[in-house]
């Protein structure tokens, strides 16, 4: 078992070639040679697929047990408001861009096709429709793809949607 | 003091796309959503006629004319569901406030029938924004299509009429509906003598043939407006606002609109935007009344839900496009298909 906690979900890679942790200098496991990163901004997890691919996981879940009951409300309303924000998108582009430059820097970038995935869990369900314009608004913030970099997909998703196609690596809200 | 008046049922049996179907409204706004062909236009356009020929505008016109000719049938009996059953009779039934109605509409040969109890007050005249915009062909359209009878439905010449003629002791004094409205219009609106609309804006005064469709229905609300047409107690229907309107006005052309059922008008929407529906969704106020109905075809005709919560409308079309899309989408951006099968 490899279990990996972020926020208030629970990823289990046990099936992944390599993980990648962001912020933690632990080693991988499965025989992976990278360090964690802990000084630039990056992703939470990449995880590298026994089919050769790579995954680059951010999560981003309203965790109700970690925020004292009577700030919930106000809470729940700040997560939404920041995730529909340019500010929040261009977070992720700079996630995005302090991970490719980490693993270039520990000569450790891939060109083998990688998904950056948003795993997105709001405090209330979301419309697929809004799901669907977040997917649209992170693929422009990327910059443009040079030809011998790899190939990059841009998806977000819901913790039941990842279960759906990342079957071999099930995920769950503690 | 009385309630105002505003459509609180209505039942249609046999009726065109309608085996038996019964609508229960709210004094807000009663939204309808479904595939094409579903009858959303349809139980609109049955509201509007059968207000219309009772409305205290003195109008003095017979409901089966008008059904013929809002619903542009050349014989009203079109409207009765064919192949269905052994009734030759369509029937439509309702209440309006706390007066209650029923019509029966029978083959040529036999008398339409025409019920009405507990009446206690006199019906308003409704207005009815067809989906094709009007604003910019209103010259002589009115005498042209009383001369003639043009190829069009009655909605499309009363929406004309209304924009030139000011209510009897209606006229508006203004209202936060209408001043959202005049600041996406960019200007101020003009009729000429011979019925013409301009937009004079900083630029100069623009005929309205000139101006973009989506700001001409815009204008067609301002209009109708500032004429007295939509005040306490109307009835507004409007045929799929989203008809060249870029979504980007929609979220003050919603907000207009609720601000509207808040001086007591109320609103018939048939939509087939996301845009439309969400906006409702997130800009109502807990006193405000919205209902949601989807419509669904099924071999006993048409079936409608009702639902005052955005998220439990079910059928949902437009969501369930919008899902579609997401499955798709995820599937290329993943490779995985949603039973995590690995796709090409």
């Amino acid at each position: 078992m490899s279990v990996y906690v972020e926020s208030n979900i629970e990823f289990d890679f046990t099936a992944a070639t390599t993980v990648i942790e962001h912020d933690k200098l632990t080693p991988t496991h499965s025989g992976g040679s990278v360090h964690g990163n802990n000084v630039w901004p990056g992703v939470d997890f990449c995880i590298e697929e026994t089919s050769g691919g790579w995954i680059w996981l951010e999560v981003k879940s309203w965790d109700p047990t970690r925020i004292v009951p009577n700030r919930r409300g106000g809470s729940r309303r700040s997560f939404i408001c920041k995730m529909r924000s340019n500010e929040y998108a261009k977070e992720m582009r700079g996630k995005f861009l302090g991970t490719t430059a980490f693993l270039a820097w520990k000569n450790a970038l891939s060109l083998a096709p990688t998904q950056f995935v948003l795993l997105f869990e709001p405090p209330h369900p979301l419309d697929v429709a809004l799901l669907g314009s977040r997917i649209t608004k992170m693929r422009s913030l990327l910059p443009n793809r040079p030809y011998w970099a790899q190939p990059i997909s841009v998806a977000v998703l819901t913790v039941s949607q990842w279960n759906l196609r990342y079957v071999p690596y099930p995920a769950r809200v503690l | 003091m009385s309630e105002r008046p505003y459509h609180k049922s209505l039942r249609l049996q046999n009726f065109t796309a309608f085996q038996d179907v019964t609508f229960e409204f709210v004094p807000g706004v009663n939204a309808f959503v479904g595939e094409n062909g579903t009858g959303k236009t349809h139980v609109m356009k049955a509201l509007y006629a059968w207000q219309l020929a009772k409305s205290r505008e003195d109008l003095d016109l017979p409901i089966r004319q008008v059904l013929g000719e809002t619903f542009q049938t050349q014989d009203p009996i079109q409207l009765t569901r064919l192949g269905v059953g052994d009734s030759t009779v369509a029937h439509m039934s309702g209440a309006y406030s706390s007066y209650t109605w029923e019509y029966h509409l029978n083959p040529v040969a036999s008398p339409d029938s025409y019920l009405s109890r507990k009446y206690t007050e006199k019906v308003t005249r409704p207005v009815f924004i067809p989906a094709i915009d009007m604003m910019g062909h209103t010259r002589r359209f009115v005498e042209a299509y009383d001369e003639v009878r043009l190829d069009f439905d009655r909605t499309c010449r009363d929406i004309v009429n209304l924009m030139a003629l000011e209510r009897k002791n209606g006229k508006s004094t203004g209202s936060p509906f209408e001043d959202a409205l005049v600041s996406l219009l960019g200007g101020e609106l003009e009729r000429d003598n011979e019925g013409r609309f301009y937009l004079v804006t900083k630029i100069g005064r623009l005929p309205m043939p000139l101006i973009g469709e989506g700001l001409r229905k815009i204008a067609t609300l301002v209009q109708l407006q500032r004429n007295g047409w939509l005040t306490e107690g109307t009835t507004l229907f409007w045929d799929e606002p989203e008809v060249n309107l870029n979504p980007i006005l929609m979220d003050e052309v919603i907000g207009a609109l609720l601000a509207l059922t808040r001086t007591g008008v109320q609103v018939f929407l048939a939509t087939h935007s996301y845009v439309i529906l969400k906006e409702l969704d997130l800009q109502a106020r807990k006193e405000d009344d919205v209902r949601y109905f989807g419509f669904q075809r099924s071999d006993a005709g048409t079936t409608v839900t009702a639902t005052d919560d955005f998220a439990l409308l079910e059928p949902n079309s437009i969501l369930e496009q919008y899902d579609s899309l997401y499955d798709r989408e995820l599937t290329r951006a993943t490779g995985r298909n949603r039973n995590g099968e690995r796709v090409r």
